[in-house]
Order: structure tokens, then sequence, then C-alpha cells
């Protein structure tokens, strides 16, 4: 049942992120060496968004192929303009 | 759910534009399904031989579930032969990976904050963040180090390094604009290190610096021209940047960096805002996995052989 959220949570994560950020950097905030640790903290990833990162894709599609005829099982086949785990 | 699958996750472009094995499987699916579609960007599952089982793009987690069940299902209904038989031929080696294992390898995060948040209309385009790596080789890596390790060194980072930053990582592609600024457009990109202690093995720095690009003669339909959306003539970002990292120097690489970059950015897609609106970006060491090796978007401008 983990895992159905898993695969869920991929297709909402992009915008469900942004709710953190909002509330604790403003058109305000400016860089110094006092606001860096809370800027830091909140432009990395929250917790909601790592999930997608824990399904083990395979970043070749070629290889996956490969990898599938061997194991006998059926690709989940994402693809995007840009690569789905690096910039789209 | 998703043990009984091999996950595989890559780029439209380069599949289709690709003559091995994974791109000759991917054009079979779509010259006899997808034929009429400008994009095949979404979800898949396919068997090894190149049948396509199902295809999808916007889910619920409901609708998700049933798609994987009913495509699992559906699998092991097929023959040996039609799941695993070989329909197509292409080469199932794959370009060797640029990957600079020894270098320093940066996972980049993009946010824009809006503050307000727009609502209606004017939140069309809106998706606020996005990820992109940032490689360096050993060599180039080192660069970011003074050559005297001592407390309080100072080092101004070379400027084809922050060129290759401005440029290439310092975009709004949180909404699809991923086109690199052209050199002329880059009026700053500066970023020095401060050595603020040194150990046995480990130095440690401070970075500094500012990046200010901007350009207003943007071409309509962009320099990567997959995105077709209709871009503004003008953009521009404004940032401070500010950092810490660790050098191992048994080990010659970073063991620890963050790099925050935080500013301002306008202009973007015609159809969207066109700011002012604060983008934050944070550079910091990418992991191990498979899917951190992924390249960056715009290796291929890096220069690298």
């Amino acid at each position: 049942m983990r895992c159905y959220s898993l695969i869920a949570i991929l297709f909402f994560l992009i915008v469900a992120s942004s709710a953190l950020a909002q509330r604790e950097i403003t058109r305000k905030t400016t860089l110094t060496e006092k606001t860096y640790p809370a800027i830091l903290k909140t432009l990395q990833k929250p917790p909601v968004e790592t999930h997608w990162n824990e399904i083990p894709w395979r970043p070749n599609f070629t290889k996956a192929i490969g990898e599938a005829r061997k194991e006998d099982k059926p690709i989940l086949l994402w693809i995007m303009n840009g690569h789905p785990c690096g910039m789209t | 759910m998703v043990e009984p699958f091999i996950p595989a996750a890559d780029e439209v472009t380069k599949v289709e534009r690709g003559y091995d094995l994974g791109s000759n499987v991917y054009w079979k699916i779509r010259k006899r399904h997808f034929s009429h579609l400008p994009t095949t960007q979404g979800t898949y599952i396919v068997t090894p031989s190149g049948i396509l089982i199902d295809n999808g793009h916007n889910h619920t987690p409901n609708e998700l579930i049933k798609f994987l069940a009913n495509g699992l299902k559906k699998y092991k209904a097929l023959s040996k032969k039609e799941r695993l038989g070989s329909p197509v031929g292409g080469n199932s080696k794959t370009a060797r990976s640029k990957y600079p294992k020894d270098g320093l390898v940066l996972k980049v995060t993009l946010r824009e904050i809006y503050s307000p948040r727009p609502t209606g209309r004017r939140a069309r385009g809106i998706v606020e963040c996005n990820q992109d790596f940032a490689w360096f080789g050993k060599d180039e890596a080192a660069q970011f180090l003074s050559a005297t390790l001592k407390r309080g060194a100072t080092h101004d980072i070379p400027a084809a390094l922050m060129m290759r930053l401005a440029k290439y990582h310092f975009l709004d592609t949180v909404r699809t604009f991923c086109d690199p600024y052209p050199d002329r457009c880059v009026k700053t990109a500066k970023l020095t290190s401060t050595v603020l202690s040194v150990s046995k093995n480990l130095v440690s720095i401070r970075l500094n610096g500012a990046v200010h690009s901007a350009q207003d003669d943007t071409p309509r339909w962009g320099i990567v021209r997959e995105a077709r959306i209709p871009r503004r003539p003008e953009r521009s970002f404004d940032a401070t940047l500010l950092g810490y990292a660790t050098y191992d120097k048994n080990q010659q690489k970073f063991t620890k960096f963050d790099l925050v970059v935080l500013g301002t950015h306008t202009g973007g897609g015609t159809q969207f805002l066109a700011g002012p609106v604060t983008m934050g970006i944070v550079l910091s060491l990418a992991g191990e996995s498979p899917i951190d090796h992924v390249e960056p978007r715009h290796l291929s401008l890096y220069g690298w052989k």
C-alpha cells in the first residue's frame, strides 16, 4: 500500500512543495549569514517531495529494457520533455 | 505496487532522436499508437518486447492504482514470446556517460516564491519548482578553492565556471523556460571563496557572490525549441549568492557543499506573470543513486569533450 502512495505522490509533488517556501521567504527577504540557514532549509526539498525519489527509477530506457527482459517484468516508463529526474 | 515493474524515466527528445534499442521500441509504439500526437510525454506500461499495454498522463491516486494493477494483469496474460520477444533491433549499449565521478556533482533545486500567490487566470503556468544537476570535473572542482589553503585566504572562482552557472543553471526553469543566457547577457557572475578553517584534512570555505543576467531579445519560441511556449523578449535574474563547503584534502573532493542563490526574476512566457518574482536556487551535493547521475540539461553546451 505504501508503494501505491509513492506512485500517486509522484504526480503531485512539484505543485505540493511550494507552501513551505511561501511561508518563510518573501520579496523582502535578503540573503545574509543570519538568514542563510532558514533560506537553505526552506529551499531544499521538503520531505513530501522526496517520495518520488524512493522509486528506483532507471534513468535510461534502453538499460531498463534489458533488465526487464532478464527479470520478465513490465516496464513502467515515464517520459517527459527534459529528463523527469532532472530538469523537465 | 512498483516491485513487479522495472520503473524507467527518460527524456522524450533523447529517445526520439536516438538509434538504440530504447529509441526503436519507442518509435514502434509511437508509430502504431500515437502518430497523431505532438508530444508523447506521460507514463506507459510496456513489455520488453515493445508492446504497449497501457498509457496515461494525468492520474488521481485511485486511477494510478488501477493503471498499475490492470497493466500487470495484462502483462501476465501475454505469452512469454509476446512479453520478451525482440521484434525491433537496435543497440542495447548506451552512450558513455560523462558523469564526473571524481569531480563535483551538484543537485540544483529551483523555487519561485510568489508572495502573495496569484489565483485564477493569473496563476496559469505557475509550477514553482524544478531541479537539475550541475557537473564540474575534478580539476574544475578544485578551482573553487584558493591555492593557499590558509585561514582567511580568498579566491575568485574562475569566470568560466561562473558563466556555466549563470548561463545554464541560474535560469527560470521553473516555468519550463530553460533557455540558456547568451554570454553577452551575463552582466555579473562573481563568486569568492574564503577559507574559514583548516584542520588536518578538511578545509572549510564560505562562498559569497552575486549574479545579474538580463536579456531583451529572447527569441519568441526560445533558444531551446522543444518547449513551444511563446516567451517575452525581456527576462532577467538578479541575485545574491552565499554558501558553505568542506573540502577533504585526502579524498580530494568536497564532502559538503551548499550554495544558496536568492534574488528576483522577471520575464518568462507571454501567457504567464512577468514578475518580478523571488527565485531561490540551492546547489547541494548530489547522491549516489542512478537518478542522481542524470545529465545536466545543458551538458552539451558545457564544452566538454
